[in-house]
């Protein structure tokens, strides 16, 4: 059997203490297999971008453990938690995913170079991620000259770059019209085809039903599990 | 690398992509280091080195040997001795004489060989030939355009010679181009010597390898032998046995007659009276208190090594240069840090994106700091290559100024390595505190762009009151040692003391913020915007108060020094001019008089409106009541009433009292009445030469120093018959000289007073208020920019939602005021108390005839104070708000 590449157990998240208390996450069990989409649902407030936080090691859990390339992010010194985010997950955002100061290629290159990795390795595997992404012409460009979909592509080759093999998408088509949201999540969905595992957070159930599984959230509690037989080609084949 | 090289360049786009801002920041960091370069240079080229001094006094001799009150013999013993001591020292003999030449003025005559080795490099030929025969005479640049000669010409100067001489050649000193020389034939002046109404300065040279340790030799053997064969046979021989306690070496001193007044003297004392000090002191006046102090055959050595280990580290340029721009880099690293805090929050989604990606703790404080380094080395260096260029264009106005041909470029490595170094630490520890907030700023926070409220730190008001006690104590103890650090030390303790009291702003913006609901809305944004963002706000309070310090200390000072001066009378007026002899070489001989060609020679240069010439008469005027455990700043005792030393005494002639002008004084002197020219009216009693007269005073502003303070009608002279008299001139002018006019007096050869208005308490404070309100308002502009960056978006949301666009103008507006309202309210206590911690190490007080006061007293003025202090933070609110523009109506554009 195959071992989960990311692993969540008995996750809990609680903000604040006494009568302000909130539990934005309850005991909440979750596998992610390489080459796996799973999709995360649920309403405004269920917990879905607090889950992905700590899947992708920019929060702590207040109870249970996150594993991740069998590492458990608990045992974890913040130097090396900032390694887990360098060389095993990536973030894709709703907005704003590019630091636009820098090159698509240097935003790409970014955490390869902040591990250390020669600069001119560096660039040649941001290009191949480009090349992945179909924008390869494109990697001198700073984010200000590429439109929103050419950003969101060049923020998922930044997410698998190198030896990330976890990709974290929090709402990526949020911002998007419908025909770039669909190239998006087919791009999301090729790369998991290729190997790599996605953890997609989404309110759109047309976008939900890209993915391997579908994990629906309401008020941090894990509600329901549905799993799918056949990925569509397309949004419309959902429909 | 880990990765900081991938940080550093993140670091080097930004400041790229921030264009506006790193430019602006580049320029705030080269102005203080291109001054500090500038600064260093002028003071280097002002200033001699060790060498260049030691060149100046000796030229290529060893040791240079001063014949104080020589007389025949005293120079052919010390050729002796030296000969005797070390045949391979020799000896040259240098004379000088400062003369009065007409055309010229002052003008330093010189008879040295220009060939001996010896004097090499005291004397610089510029062109021509040295004068080796008589008749020949080479000129200084400024004697030669004075005398409108050149080499070739014949001048005459009738005190050097009653035929005309030839100038045969341009000298100049080493290191000054604008000294008045005149250089003749080699033992020129020994043949002139009878003639010329000053006397010759001789000193020897001594050149060898062996020179100094002959001068140790030869010291001892004067001390021990030499001396005694120069000295004068007593007048009076053997000594009276009644003056055996008088010193051996002044009883020499004193002629026949004195010796018989200190006799009577001493008999003449009543019972009670201290007979042996009222006899030495009369006796030390006879012989150093009269116009023409005596003194015994003496020898002086200067050394080489004695001038090579002169200077301090204070008088280096380099230190200088640091100084100047540390001055100002520290503003400058408020200011920076202002902007670091600012730019921080407004990258806080960068921030995040980072940590989301990777980058650790250290590699985002490496963004910030990275941006900071490069801007620091980028300002540092564009403000050398600045500093440079400013001197090298501004060489001729600097060569006026120091009066010296520079040579080489003019600035030391030295000069530029201090004000560099100052500029890369302090922009980095400017950006430290915004580089370490990015770095602890929760990556999920940074994201949303959110900056977490952090409550004040508790450890920031104790380090803060520490910080300040620390530098207190420091700057006391510094000011009470001798040590050669001292003077650093008093800096550090300054900069700890201003920087304690700057750590408390934040808490102070932290408590503030709480008022926040009790007032309207823009006012509670103010409040709340200053509570929230307090590193930004901080350090823009800080920067504003560091300028706030200079006119509260200066109006402090100002007003203490006043109240002190007062004690030596009202202050001068700036249209009397009191000529008050005619140079001397020998400069402790002021009885040389003033004539009316000296009055006339004055009045063709400036326009006079009233002229007297009167006498003065020198008469002891001090009651010399000495008060018990007070030491004057000389370090002796305190006298009360203790009138400046000889001629406080005038005659109040006709036109003296026309060129005061005083109806008062007029009146009383038509009476027959003793007048003192005072601070107040009242009457009094003046003690002439040990008798008490009623007398009365009167404010009246004259010269000080120069001006006698005591005037007594015609009628009174004959109670003084054999006092001598000495004539000097007031002069009342139309207007003060220009600098032209004040230098053309100075070439004249007089001992002047007066003729410029020294600056009055209420003109220190409107300048100092003036200029801070100048610095002020560019630094509060400065940080309006950084805070306006930061709140806009904020106050275009509350644009969009019904505020009138006016609302940016009148937040910004408050937000300066208040800040500067903060800034002084720490200013205020923090400028009293450097004044008092400086003031209070003055351990003398200050006694004059009108009075005494301690030197440690402080003298407040509260409410020129109050004024600042009250219409300042209005006066920047108001002006900001009227200068900068209103938001303008469209919704807050969110980054993409």
């Amino acid at each position: 059997m195959t071992e989960p590449i990311l692993s969540m157990r008995r996750l809990g998240k609680t903000h604040g203490v006494g009568a302000q208390r909130v539990d934005a996450l309850v005991s909440v069990d979750l596998d992610l297999l390489p080459g796996e989409l799973v999709a995360i649902t649920g309403r405004s407030g269920s917990g879905k971008t607090t889950l992905l936080n700590m899947a992708g090691a920019l929060d702590e859990p207040t109870t249970g453990e996150v594993i991740v390339d069998g590492q458990n992010l608990a045992t974890l010194s913040k130097q090396e938690l900032a390694r887990v985010r360098r060389v095993s997950v990536g973030y894709v955002f709703q907005q704003f995913n590019l630091l636009p100061s820098l090159t698509a290629a240097e935003n790409i290159s970014l955490p390869l170079e902040l591990d250390g990795m020669k600069p001119a390795l560096a660039r040649e595997l941001a290009e191949k991620s480009l090349d992945e992404v179909e924008l390869g012409g494109m990697a001198d460009r700073y984010p200000d000259q590429l439109s929103g979909g050419e950003q969101q592509r060049v923020a998922i080759a930044r997410g698998l770059v190198g030896p990330r093999s976890v990709l974290l998408a929090d709402e990526p088509t949020g911002a998007l019209d419908e025909a770039t949201s669909e190239s998006i999540l087919k791009l999301i969905r090729s790369r998991c085809d290729a190997g790599a595992a996605a953890l997609l957070v989404t309110h759109e159930p047309a976008y939900a039903a890209w993915a391997d599984r579908v994990v629906r959230l309401r008020d941090g509690r894990v509600e329901g599990i549905s799993v799918r037989s056949k990925t569509p080609s397309s949004t419309a084949d959902l429909s | 690398m880990n990765g900081r090289r991938a940080a550093f360049k993140v670091a080097t786009r930004n400041a790229r992509r921030n264009r506006k801002r790193t430019i602006f920041l580049v320029l705030l960091v080269a102005v203080p280091v291109g001054l500090g370069v500038v600064v260093g240079g002028i003071v280097r080229a002002s200033s001699l080195s060790p060498q260049e001094s030691a060149q100046t006094a000796l030229g290529a001799a060893d040791v240079q040997v001063y014949l104080y009150a020589a007389v025949p013999g005293v120079s052919e013993w010390v050729r002796s001795t030296v000969g005797d001591l070390s045949p391979a020292t020799s000896v040259t003999e240098l004379r000088q004489a400062g003369v009065r030449i007409p055309g010229v003025g002052f003008a330093q005559v010189w008879d040295l060989d220009g060939s001996d080795p010896a004097t090499e490099g005291l004397l610089l030929l510029l062109d021509g030939d040295w004068p080796r025969a008589d008749g020949e005479v080479a000129v200084s640049p400024t004697v030669a355009e004075r005398l409108n000669v050149d080499v070739g010409d014949v001048v005459e100067l009738q005190d050097l010679s009653t035929n005309e001489l030839e100038v045969v050649g341009l000298i100049s000193r080493p290191f000054s181009s604008e000294g008045s020389d005149i250089l003749i034939q080699p033992r020129g002046l020994v043949s002139v010597e009878g003639s010329l109404d000053v006397p010759v300065e001789s000193s020897l040279l001594l050149s060898g390898s062996e020179a100094e340790e002959v001068a140790d030799q030869l010291g001892a053997a004067w001390y021990n032998e030499g001396q005694q064969l120069y000295w004068p046979e007593p007048a009076v021989d053997p000594k009276p046995s009644e003056l055996a306690f008088l010193d051996d070496q002044m009883y020499l001193l004193l002629a026949e007659a004195e010796i018989y007044e200190l006799v009577d003297l001493l008999e003449s004392q009543e019972a009670g009276s201290d007979p042996v000090a009222a006899v030495q002191q009369l006796a030390s006046e006879m012989v150093y208190g009269s116009g023409s102090p005596r003194s015994l055959p003496d020898l002086y050595f200067n050394t080489r090594t004695q001038w090579l280990a002169q200077g301090s580290v204070i008088d280096d340029p380099g230190f200088v240069s640091t100084g100047a721009s540390t001055l100002l880099l520290v503003e400058v690293a408020f200011i920076t840090g202002a902007a670091f805090a600012a730019g921080t929050r407004r990258r806080l989604r960068e921030i995040g994106l980072m940590g989301a990606n990777g980058a650790s703790v250290k590699h985002i404080r490496i963004t910030v700091l990275g941006e900071g380094l490069l801007i620091g080395s980028v300002g540092a260096l564009s403000g050398v290559l600045v500093g440079l260029g400013v001197f090298v264009l501004a060489r001729p106005l600097i060569q006026r100024y120091v009066s010296r041909v520079l040579v080489g470029v003019g600035v030391a490595i030295s000069d530029v390595i201090g004000p560099v170094v100052v500029a890369l630490v302090s922009v980095l520890l400017a950006v430290w505190i915004p580089a370490r907030t990015a770095s602890k700023v929760p990556i999920t926070s940074a994201l949303q762009g959110r900056m977490p409220a952090l409550a004040p730190r508790k450890w920031v008001i104790p380090v803060g009151i520490g910080c300040a006690a620390v530098g207190v104590l420091l700057v006391s103890v510094s000011l009470a040692s001798e040590s050669g650090l001292a003077n650093v030390l008093v800096g550090v303790g300054a900069v700890l003391l201003v920087g304690g009291v700057a750590l408390t702003a934040s808490p102070i913006l932290a408590s503030a913020s709480r008022l926040a609901n009790q007032v309207p809305a823009a006012g509670r944004l103010v409040l709340r915007d200053s509570g929230r963002n307090r590193t930004r706000s901080a350090v823009a309070v800080a920067a504003i108060m560091v300028i706030l310090l200079a006119p509260i200390t200066a109006v402090t000072v100002a007003a203490t020094t006043t109240e002190k001066d007062l004690v030596y009378g009202l202050p001068s007026p700036g249209n009397h001019l009191v000529l008050a002899s005619s140079f001397s070489v020998d400069l402790s001989d002021y009885s040389n008089p003033i004539s009316e060609q000296d009055v006339a020679a004055v009045e063709a240069i400036v326009p006079v409106t009233r002229t007297a010439l009167f006498d003065t008469l020198d008469l002891r005027v001090a009651t010399n009541e000495m008060i018990e455990g007070q030491e004057s700043q000389d370090g002796g005792p305190v006298f009360v009433a203790n009138f400046s030393d000889g001629d406080d005494v005038a005659v109040g002639t006709e036109d003296l009292l026309a060129a005061l002008g005083d109806p008062g004084v007029t009146a009383s002197i038509a009476a027959g009445e003793v007048v003192v020219l005072g601070i107040e009216s009242k009457e009094t009693r003046v003690n002439l030469n040990g008798r008490e007269y009623p007398a009365h005073e009167y404010p009246v502003e004259v010269v000080k120093w120069s001006m006698p303070r005591v005037l007594i009608p015609e009628a009174m002279l004959g109670l003084f018959p054999d006092v001598p008299t000495r004539p000097i001139a007031l002069l009342v002018l139309e207007r003060s000289p220009t600098n032209d006019e004040y230098n053309e007096i100075s070439s004249l050869g007089l001992a002047f007073n007066g003729g410029r208005s020294p600056m009055s308490d209420s003109t220190a404070y409107l300048i100092a208020s003036g200029v801070s309100l100048l610095v002020v308002l560019i630094v509060v502009s400065l940080v309006t920019a950084v805070s306006a960056a930061e709140v806009d978006e904020e106050l275009r949301t509350i644009v969009a939602v019904g505020a009138p666009g006016s609302f940016r103008r009148r937040f910004l507006g408050l937000l300066t005021g208040y800040q500067t309202l903060v800034a002084m309210l720490l200013a205020v206590p923090l400028g009293l108390g450097l004044v008092w911690v400086f003031s209070s190490a003055q351990d003398f007080v200050y006694a004059g005839p009108f009075g005494l006061v301690q030197a440690s007293a402080v003298t407040v003025p509260w409410p020129q104070i109050a004024v600042f202090a009250a219409v300042l933070p209005i006066s920047i609110g108001v002006l900001t708000l009227t200068s900068v523009r209103s938001a303008p109506v469209t919704p807050p554009r969110r980054a993409s």
